[in-house]
């Protein structure tokens, strides 16, 4: 309660308002005496409004409000609803661009915080996964041979891993790899299984477009790479391939809660976009009309 | 709140059942030919995200998770509206958002948030408000009354909470194999614009309820004494200390915070705390200055020196640098004391858009608008002119048997690290009193050289009295996505007749090149860069440098350290990629291209008594 009397008398925001409304309470109580006018407003505070004032609460906190907290909840959420009201029918909101910038952080805050906190059911994240299912691909993974034939030395490298290929070929059988022919190889020369971004991390992005490209089982090339130019023999190849829900429900969660966040702005904006028509005042006027 | 900590308990799962990467590092320090298997890993160990009050007041998203996002390779979205993605993502990183304002100044603008109606919260939404929040926050240190902060309670109740995030976060994020967190944070320590920050970076996630901030206090030894207090409650973590060049000489000073002059207990203390320097970022690098290296050609790079919003004020270089800090550490310990700054290498880059902006050809700036579009950075912001004066840079790199929290760690603990301007350089470095002429030829040469010297951030093994002077051992790889390598340099320090010497020898030429005896520099490779379109020359640099340097000037009595400094050949800055995009004239206050660089962690020599 102390927390909500300190807000209303620090808060310009509030001086502002109350100063609106005492202008509304005069205006209405001259006006009425001529209009006769007699209707009692409502302000109504949801169960729905009750649960979100004691979640924002908790998410503070880490703990619900004391039964003192909520009533001071639910009183500063009626003061705030009622000066909300009457300074936006004496048009207080047009024109101030503090008072404009704040409800529209207000707002802000409200549908990323409500986002942020509410856990997704299995089927939702299922379907999430479903439509997003390309993000989570499991790379392809090569297992392979190469030999190296680096630029650093004074012979062109092209023209040996092509005299190399030539010699490989025409052994019987073809050997499946070959460590002491060609240059010393600063990294592996035999690699297990390794994952495409991590053999693009290590050779470039040329090589491993190539690599995806070459057949199994046959000395292939010659490749280049970002540190030259090699023969690849490829022994296996385990395709790029959809992994299971149960194998990455960590990372679809984790995703989901993320774009969820990122979007409830955007969302929440784009649904009161349609309310409103827009038009851009200047040379060439735009007009978004939904 | 239950669903909030059932979320937290299974992406902590995650971290947790993975029982063959306990103690990994210790296997690693055990068997040397584990030690051979060692791989490199780039990683940033810097990095802001809209938490931090600069960078929300600057339009960056409050979004801390998006610093993940970046680094894991997903798309996020820049203060200036346009996406933004990593070229390659990293293996490892650690989000170090300012303590000061952990996830705080969102909240001022939060109603729903009881930081909102506070009179800082007032001044901050003001007309003026983002320009005035400095202010205030200066006069609140010395005036309280007069400008109050927030409530310490209330204050300590947030930070609890936020922290409490950023380790939801690192957890939920580490993929141990993979990619590695660590929960962390900086300590800004700006005493009168002069920069003393460090990011503290812990092992694991048994860390102090809050961190310590400089709002507790801007004294380093105040610092390192919570550390230890933490240490012995079960945390393990270290500091690094940043933007040397920037301190006005109070980075690397020669007396403690008291005045008093540096003893052993400030040297012990120190070195247990803060065994890395970051030398490289995008405010700088710190590796050295011209006017303390007027002898070394490469000491003219990316200098910023101007202090921290203080754009007329020059900071003093002596005592701002890395390798002068090296001189003053081996000169303190002749003197009786032990070294204070006997610290390993690592870059990273202190980007604030929650990314890493490390790459020339598409940098995108630090700080949200402050620097967010090619204009501004041009010099289009008058508040700010020191935009085009910053680098594209920088990565950490490591030595690690696995992409682990504990490898990890066990690495930037015995400085087994190296730091880059944002290329991946692989380097490696040994030392020892005779590694044979031809071991590098050897297939199996890491593990000769593991087992018969030390590697970087070591001392060289006591001398024998047969032994004449110190072989070194060096090896660098290219980035497969970057140029070509230049030269291979050993940057050698030493104390004669108590003064400070310095000498940058060339050790390795590319491209068949041979240095020079007398001078030590390789001649020109005569690499080329094509200010236009940005080519450079295809066939000219090498993919490996590598080679056994003895040093030709070594006298048992000099103390003296020993890092390699290895150079590509030029490529555009990105001022000049930017300047091409746009049709401009390319600027005439920083230069057109750089040599992207890594430097090693030291070797240092220590005569016996």
């Amino acid at each position: 309660m102390r927390r909500a009397i300190n807000f209303l008398r620090d808060e310009p925001l509030v001086h502002f308002l109350v100063a609106g409304a005492l202008v509304l309470f005069v205006n209405h109580f001259w006006i009425s005496q001529f209009r006769q006018e007699n209707r009692t407003r409502e302000v109504v505070v949801s169960i729905d409004d009750q649960n979100r004032l004691a979640e924002i609460w908790r998410m503070q906190w880490g703990q619900s409000p004391s039964a003192s907290e909520m009533e001071g909840l639910l009183a500063s959420e009626v003061r705030e609803q009622i000066l909300y009201r009457e300074a936006i029918a004496l048009g207080l909101d047009k024109g101030d661009v503090i008072i404009r910038r704040r409800l529209v952080q207000k707002y802000n805050f409200l549908n990323e915080n409500i986002a942020n906190y509410i856990e997704p059911s299995q089927d939702e994240l299922r379907s999430y996964f479903e439509q997003s299912a390309e993000d989570y691909r499991v790379p392809s993974k090569f297992t392979f041979s190469h030999i190296y034939f680096s630029p650093d030395t004074n012979s062109d490298p092209y023209a040996r891993a092509r005299a190399e290929l030539a010699w490989l070929q025409a052994q019987d059988p073809i050997p499946v790899r070959a460590p002491e022919h060609g240059d010393e190889f600063p990294l592996q020369i035999d690699w297990s299984a390794a994952g495409l971004d991590q053999l693009q991390r290590e050779f470039g992005k040329l090589f491993t477009d190539a690599l995806s490209q070459s057949d199994l089982h046959n000395w292939q090339g010659p490749i280049l790479s970002g540190l030259g130019v090699h023969l690849v023999y490829i022994t296996a190849r385990e395709n790029s391939r959809k992994p299971d829900f149960g194998e990455v429900r960590d990372d679809v969660l984790r995703d989901f809660m993320y774009e969820r966040s990122q979007l409830a702005t955007e969302r929440a904006y784009e649904d009161i976009l349609t309310k409103y028509a827009v038009r851009i005042e200047g040379d060439q006027e735009r007009v978004h009309d939904e | 709140m239950r669903i909030r900590s059932n979320l937290i308990a299974c992406f902590i799962t995650v971290g947790t059942l993975l029982p063959q990467y306990v103690n990994a590092d210790s296997v690693a320090a055990a068997d040397p030919s584990a030690k051979a298997r060692m791989q490199a890993y780039f990683g940033e160990l810097h990095i802001h995200s809209g938490w931090s009050d600069d960078a929300y007041l600057n339009g960056v998203p409050p979004v801390p998770e998006d610093a993940y996002r970046y680094n894991t390779g997903q798309a996020i979205r820049h203060a200036n509206g346009e996406m933004i993605q990593a070229r390659q993502p990293l293996d490892f990183m650690a989000l170090t958002d300012h303590a000061e304002s952990m996830g705080f100044t969102h909240l001022y603008f939060d109603p729903n948030h009881p930081l909102y109606a506070t009179k800082l919260g007032e001044v901050l939404r003001g007309p003026n408000g983002s320009r005035e929040y400095w202010g205030y926050m200066n006069k609140a240190r010395l005036d309280p009354d007069a400008f109050p902060n927030p409530p310490q309670s209330l204050m300590n109740r947030t930070l609890r909470t936020n922290w409490q995030h950023y380790i939801d976060l690192a957890e939920r994020y580490y993929r141990p194999g993979e990619f590695t967190t660590f929960v962390a944070y900086e300590w800004s320590a700006l005493p009168a614009f002069q920069n003393l920050h460090r990011n503290v970076i812990f092992r694991g996630i048994d860390v102090p309820e809050m961190p310590f901030s400089s709002l507790d206090s801007m004294n380093p030894e105040a610092l390192w004494d919570w550390m230890e207090k933490a240490r012995s409650q079960g945390s393990d973590l270290l500091a690094i200390p940043h933007n040397s060049n920037l301190s006005n000489g109070l980075m690397f000073p020669l007396e403690k915070h008291d005045g008093n002059a540096i003893d052993k207990a400030y040297a012990e203390q120190r070195m247990r705390n803060e065994p890395l320097v970051e030398i490289t970022q995008i405010k700088g690098t710190s590796e050295t200055h011209f006017s303390l290296s007027p002898l070394d050609e490469w000491a003219d790079f990316e200098i910023l020196e101007t202090l921290i919003a203080q754009h007329d004020k020059i900071s003093e270089p002596k005592g701002s640098y890395v390798r002068d800090a090296y001189l003053s550490g081996l000169k303190l310990e002749e003197n009786g004391n032990s070294n204070p700054y006997k610290f390993g290498l690592i870059g990273s880059s202190d980007g604030h858009n929650a990314s890493s902006p490390v790459d020339e050809d598409s940098y995108h700036g630090k700080m949200g608008m402050l620097d967010g579009t090619p204009e501004l950075r041009r010099g289009g912001n008058a508040m700010h002119p020191v935009s085009a004066a910053y680098s594209a840079s920088g990565l950490a790199g490591v030595w690690a048997k696995e992409n682990t929290r504990e490898a990890i760690f066990g690495a930037l603990r015995r400085k087994e690290t190296f730091a880059t301007t944002g290329t991946r350089i692989k380097v490696r470095f040994f030392g020892s009193w005779g590694f044979p002429e031809d071991m590098l030829n050897q297939r199996e040469w890491v593990n000769t050289a593991y087992s018969q010297g030390v590697s970087m951030g070591s001392d060289l093994p006591a001398r024998r009295s047969e032994n004449k002077s110190p072989t070194f051992a060096i090896w660098a790889l290219k980035d497969p996505a970057s140029n070509w390598l230049q030269r291979a340099q050993i940057i050698k320090g030493w104390i004669e007749d108590g003064e400070s010497r310095e000498e940058v020898y060339d050790v390795i030429c590319s491209d068949d090149l041979n240095p020079d005896p007398q001078t030590h520099r390789c001649p020109d490779n005569g690499a080329q860069v094509n200010l236009e379109t940005c080519d450079f020359s295809k066939d000219l640099g090498d993919v490996v440098l590598k080679g056994i340097w003895t040093d030709p000037d070594f006298n048992i009595g000099h103390q003296a350290f020993y890092y390699l400094r290895i150079l590509e050949n030029p490529t555009c800055r990105w001022s000049t990629w930017e300047a091409n995009r746009n049709g401009w004239d390319l600027m005439s206050n920083v230069p057109p291209t750089i040599q992207e660089r890594a430097w090693s962690s030291p070797i240092w020599y220590v005569p016996q008594e």
